[in-house]
């Protein structure tokens, strides 16, 4: 029997497991920041690793985030489409919303943050937003992004700069509602940074 | 990665407070331990169908659109894994004391009680919980094995399920039957037997043994028609030429 009838663009079971292993949390982070939604990002992620198991043999030693990225910005753009669309079903109802509003004690937990996060880069351009995650949150130097995102180094200083500026913009007004409370609104809103378990 | 970074270094030293949470909090993002366990698992025994659909048609002749085209392909993956995933992904994770049933208890439909800490396979080494953690589960008394028979690893069931599926991929069939042999062995009642079953499935369908393939993946279907790996399965019936349902 020829085996080449039976051979298959899959990587081997241990190295897609060590590929899962060492990239799952960049790949989650990356789709839940780049907007998909909590309930979706499951799915999500092991459709990344699927595409990456498929094409295992394209990804290059060192660029496996390279990789990873690029198809997560794919499922990303496909999930966001599809909470568009059930957002119009439902006339502009927001799914999946975590209510961003400090509780009784004012206290941003980490879940709390992230929701507010989330909801101020959901008013930044995609382009901009993507370059942010990766600067801001996966600490890649611009050299690095702009070999991920197949761009002029220019570029991405360019994007990176408008990014922040939108970033503050967009944080300022959130910050303002989160400390305009109806039914407290003597208390302020205190700010836990210390770390907080998974 | 690091998740601490100095609060001055954001936004290029010009983050406030607030800034610097919500950033923060998003470096501590990431996905649950044991959900990554179960996309580990997932992708060693969910993916190998893929293969299987591909071949059949291809070696039939029989290229239908739906089933050979890579993204068709992929797609029907995604759906049948992401049913496993899920499967694996139990609302509240059992403990490690549901890794390896009780003999006298029905074992589990689903891989639902596989989200236990073990470690993911790696390609060097599978590390593998030790099995003194292990509780002790299994009786004394199987019928086929000794009394004192360590009971297997969830790590080691996946090491031998993804070298049966290794195998498959590389048209090995006797290094395939003999990892699907030895998990047989070493673990009858195991978690992921269903897994192995759908395995054994495939092998017999690489193998040219399209009969029993056929007999095999409807026996499974009447028993478990919702399965995780119905859909997988029912594709290959159709790639082997069998319509019903």
């Amino acid at each position: 029997m020829d085996p080449r009838e039976y051979s298959i663009d899959m990587a081997p079971p241990g190295d897609i497991t060590a590929l899962v292993e060492e990239q799952a949390d960049f790949v989650w982070r990356s789709l839940r920041r780049l907007g998909v939604p909590e309930a979706s990002v499951d799915d999500a992620v092991q459709q990344v690793f699927l595409v990456a198991a498929q094409k295992f043999d394209r990804i290059t030693s060192g660029r496996e985030r390279a990789f990873l990225f690029s198809v997560a910005m794919n499922v990303a753009s496909h999930a966001r489409r599809t909470l568009a669309r059930r957002r119009e079903v439902l006339d502009g109802t927001p799914l999946d919303v975590v209510d961003p509003r400090p509780s009784a004690d004012v206290e941003l937990d980490d879940k709390r943050a992230r929701a507010l996060l989330d909801e101020v880069l959901e008013t930044m351009p995609l382009d901009l937003r993507t370059v942010f995650v990766l600067v801001e949150l996966e600490e890649m130097t611009m050299i690095e992004v702009a070999e991920v995102l197949s761009l002029p180094q220019g570029t991405v200083a360019s994007r990176l700069r408008r990014a922040r500026d939108e970033f503050h913009a967009a944080a300022r007004r959130v910050r303002a509602r989160v400390e305009r409370r109806p039914q407290r609104p003597s208390t302020t809103c205190t700010l836990v940074t210390g770390e907080v378990p998974r | 990665m690091s998740t601490q970074r100095d609060p001055h270094v954001w936004l290029d030293g010009e983050a406030d407070d607030f800034e610097a949470t919500l950033l923060a909090s998003a470096r501590r993002d990431g996905m649950s331990p044991d959900k990554k366990r179960a996309l580990a698992a997932a992708m060693v025994v969910g993916a190998g169908m893929t293969a299987t659909k591909g071949a059949l048609a291809a070696k039939a002749g029989a290229e239908k659109a739906g089933l050979v085209a890579t993204g068709a392909k992929a797609l029907v993956v995604v759906a049948a894994s992401t049913a496993l995933f899920f499967a694996l992904t139990p609302a509240t994770a059992p403990s490690l004391s549901r890794a390896v049933p009780p003999r006298h208890l029905p074992p589990p439909t689903t891989l639902a009680s596989t989200a236990s800490p073990i470690s993911i396979p790696t390609p060097v080494a599978i590390p593998s919980t030790s099995a003194a953690a292990l509780p002790s589960a299994l009786p004394s008394a199987l019928p086929n094995a000794p009394p004192a028979r360590p009971a297997p690893s969830l790590a080691d069931e996946l090491r031998l399920l993804g070298r049966a599926r290794d195998a498959l991929a590389h048209g090995d069939h006797a290094a395939a039957t003999a990892a699907l042999d030895e998990h047989a062995r070493v673990s009858p009642a195991g978690t992921f037997r269903d897994e192995a079953r759908v395995l054994r499935i495939d092998l017999l369908a690489r193998s040219g043994d399209h009969d029993r393939a056929r007999s095999q993946a409807r026996a499974y279907l009447a028993a478990h028609p919702s399965s995780p790996h119905a859909p997988r399965l029912r594709e290959l019936l159709t790639s082997l030429g069998d319509d019903s349902p």
